[in-house]
């Protein structure tokens, strides 16, 4: 294989991979990436089993061939190269020769045939999704995944096409939970969906960061689909196909709070900054504080025998009974940070009953947080 | 790794496995138990190959073609259906079998199935072996787990109900012999082979280490030494003591070596001696043999048993050697004050 590139080109497109490359896998091969040259583009692949990641970008292709090579190390020095011109050219023992400028240097590399088999995607029935709906819908629901292997179908955040054809996006760790429904937007319901997604799918929280990571905002289009127990996620010449959760994630429905008459609506960079005051105070061990609803506002109370207490009242409006409860504040703050707009609703219902947090301008998503025993 | 047609002896073994893939009964869980070095792992390797094979025949066993991509990535351990699991520093952790439920709670990423191979697995702490119970109850679809060790009795009854065990035996002498030259870098005499073969007592793996060790060469010198020890010259036995526990590893060779030199010298004078080890040596076995009574080679034997068990319980090998030597120099007189 022999090519020649823009050093820029190369080192853009192998910084999409370094995040699904391995450092310490017991295989050796997974940290490597796999080159293919043919045509006029050079194809780029990095898998981690879970997910994998292809992309390409145009290139002279001087002679057509495949090698894998150190991803990590390839992209260190592409990026260093000050001459935007690079030649790569592999050697009979599948080492590589670059040469940009005046550098030159030789880097290890494999036989192609050592790399684990790409997953075909192009066969694969694509759904246009607009990337801005399915970013936010990946940040307002990441924070709550579990990270406990022990329950391996809640490490992923469950994703289907409602009834309604609406986009649902679900996770939850126990202690609480996120949910967004929102209509799509470039996505026809009207079209065939797989039953899979009808069903639902539960897509990991690795994957779901890789896509977070990858795909930039502003890129204009973005489709998904389903094949072979994967989901595959495709944008521009870039394509991620991230393995799915077998099993069947929890019906949610079951621990949603009934919608509670009364309310309180708080100023919410207010509440965030008193909650970061009050939260000093928190035991290291529990991380509790107590939220109380009353007439008089909302009072923040933490305390720890070690350090002291502290209180901070936050006016709100609220109308109901009062009522109290405690929290872990970290879950607390994680809500607190998914919400954009300016004021987030609290609905306590009693001490042992989860709490409803949202957003009074996003009535589609909401956020279910447990109370500790006081 | 060698191909499952190569693989020496325990044929039986390999026959009930490859019947089980034939008939589709193949079990989630084996164990492989049997002496080391007779083979259990390069099978369960060769077992690992042989499903995966890309040549494999749909419906019944084919023997691994060892040409094929997923045979050689197999045989390299880098196959991505492939989990060995080894115990790093002599214990295999949680956090190990951890790893491999994490990487097991998904199907196979490209091949039939996914084999696990547990070696030493009696090195699993009780938390780790605790922890594999749920794996091997409820394995996922498509996974197979082979646990391999010589020392099942170390093992949790929870661990051994929940597998299929496959007992291996001890190979053949001469097939060991046979075989013997491809692990060794130098080329040995056909007669050492066989005495080798001998020692590992059925096993390729210590016949390997025997040989390796160098000491079959020196044991002609090494029995002199020891018979020639004076009653009366402390000195001499104390350096003698020294010499033999020079190092850990050669030590316990050592005494391996004798062990089975003086067994050969008990057969000689009261059995057969075709079954006698230290063919080549048939002469100074001989001699040897009229030397001591049956008496002074059975406390020979005892002493140096004794010395071996102590040696692996990590006595102080200087005061073990010096013990021993001083049991042996003279034999005949302590036939009486055996150690129980």
């Amino acid at each position: 294989m022999k090519i020649r590139i823009s050093s820029d080109a190369l080192s853009q497109e192998l910084f999409k991979l370094q995040g699904v490359v391995s450092h310490r896998s017991t295989l050796a091969i997974l940290s490597n990436a796999l080159l293919e040259a043919e045509g006029d583009t050079l194809t780029l692949h990095a898998t981690d089993l879970d997910i994998s990641v292809s992309t390409s970008c145009t290139c002279e292709v001087l002679e057509p061939g495949k090698v894998t090579l150190q991803a990590r190390s390839l992209f260190d020095i592409v990026k260093n190269l000050e001459s935007d011109t690079l030649e790569l050219e592999t050697e009979e023992n599948h080492w590589a020769n670059l040469k940009s400028g005046s550098v030159s240097c030789r880097i290890v590399g494999t036989h192609a045939d050592d790399f684990p088999n790409i997953l075909d995607t192009s066969s694969v029935e694509l759904f246009p999704i607009a990337t801005e709906r399915l970013l936010d819908m990946i940040d307002k629901t990441i924070f709550s995944v579990s990270t406990d292997d022990s329950r391996a179908n809640l490490t992923g955040a469950f994703f289907k096409v409602t009834d309604e054809n609406n986009l649902l996006m679900v996770s939850t760790d126990g202690h609480r939970l996120s949910k967004i429904e929102t209509p799509p937007e470039d996505f026809d319901p009207e079209a065939d969906i797989p039953a899979a997604l009808t069903e639902g799918i539960i897509i990991p929280r690795k994957g779901l960061a890789e896509i977070r990571r990858i795909v930039d905002a502003d890129d204009s289009e973005l489709s998904f689909g389903l094949i072979d127990n994967n989901v595959v996620f495709k944008t521009g010449p870039m394509s991620l196909s991230v393995r799915l959760i077998d099993g069947s994630f929890p019906d949610f429905t079951q621990v949603l709070p009934r919608e509670s008459e009364h309310r309180a609506i708080a100023e919410k960079s207010l509440l965030d900054q008193s909650l970061k005051f009050v939260s000093l105070f928190a035991s290291s061990k529990t991380h509790n504080v107590r939220l109380s609803l009353s007439d008089e506002g909302l009072e923040l109370y933490a305390s720890d025998p070690d350090r002291g207490e502290a209180k901070k009242v936050v006016p709100v409006e609220y109308e109901g009974q009062p009522v109290k409860a405690g929290f872990n504040f970290r879950y607390l703050k994680d809500v607190l940070g998914a919400i954009e707009g300016d004021a987030v609703s609290i609905e306590i219902i009693d001490t042992l009953s989860p709490t409803l947090i949202r957003d009074p301008d996003r009535e589609e998503m909401l956020f279910v947080v447990m109370p500790m025993r006081l | 790794m060698k191909n499952w047609n190569e693989i020496l002896g325990n044929k039986r073994v390999r026959d009930v496995l490859a019947r089980a893939v034939s008939t589709k009964r193949l079990h989630h869980a084996y164990l492989f138990t049997g002496p080391v070095g007779v083979g259990k792992h390069t099978t369960a390797h060769a077992l690992a190959a042989s499903l995966n094979c890309d040549q494999r025949h749909p419906e019944e066993f084919t023997p691994n073609c060892g040409q094929c991509r997923t045979c050689r990535l197999t045989a390299e351990r880098q196959h991505p259906d492939l989990f060995f699991v080894e115990p790093p520093n002599r214990v295999i952790t949680i956090d190990q079998i951890r790893q491999l439920q994490k990487a097991c709670v998904s199907a196979p990423y490209e091949a039939n199935y996914r084999v696990v191979l547990i070696d030493e697995c009696h090195a699993m702490k009780e938390e780790a072996a605790n922890a594999l119970l749920k794996t091997l109850e409820e394995p996922p679809d498509q996974m197979i787990l082979v646990l391999i060790t010589d020392q099942p009795h170390r093992l949790l009854d929870t661990i051994i109900s929940r597998c299929q065990r496959v007992r291996f035996g001890a190979l053949d002498r001469q097939e060991i012999a046979r075989v013997l030259p491809e692990f060794i870098d130098e080329p040995v005499d056909a007669a050492v082979l066989e005495v080798a073969a001998g020692y590992g007592e059925g096993s390729l793996g210590r016949s390997v280490d025997i040989l390796q060790s160098g000491m079959l060469a020196e044991r002609a010198d090494l029995v002199r030494k020891i018979s020639q020890v004076e009653a009366n010259a402390p000195r001499a036995w104390l350096e003698l003591a020294e010499e033999l526990s020079d190092e850990t590893q050669d030590f316990e060779y050592r005494i391996d070596v004798l062990t089975v030199f003086f067994r050969d010298m008990m057969l000689t004078k009261r059995a057969e001696p075709t079954r006698v080890v230290n063919s080549d040596l048939q002469e100074l076995v001989e001699e040897m043999a009229q030397k001591f009574s049956v008496q002074a080679i059975l406390t020979t034997l005892d002493a140096l048993m004794s010395a071996r068990y102590r040696l692996a319980g990590h006595v102080n090998k200087q005061l073990l050697a010096e013990d021993l030597v001083d049991r042996l120099r003279d034999p005949d007189s302590r036939a009486l004050d055996r150690p129980s």
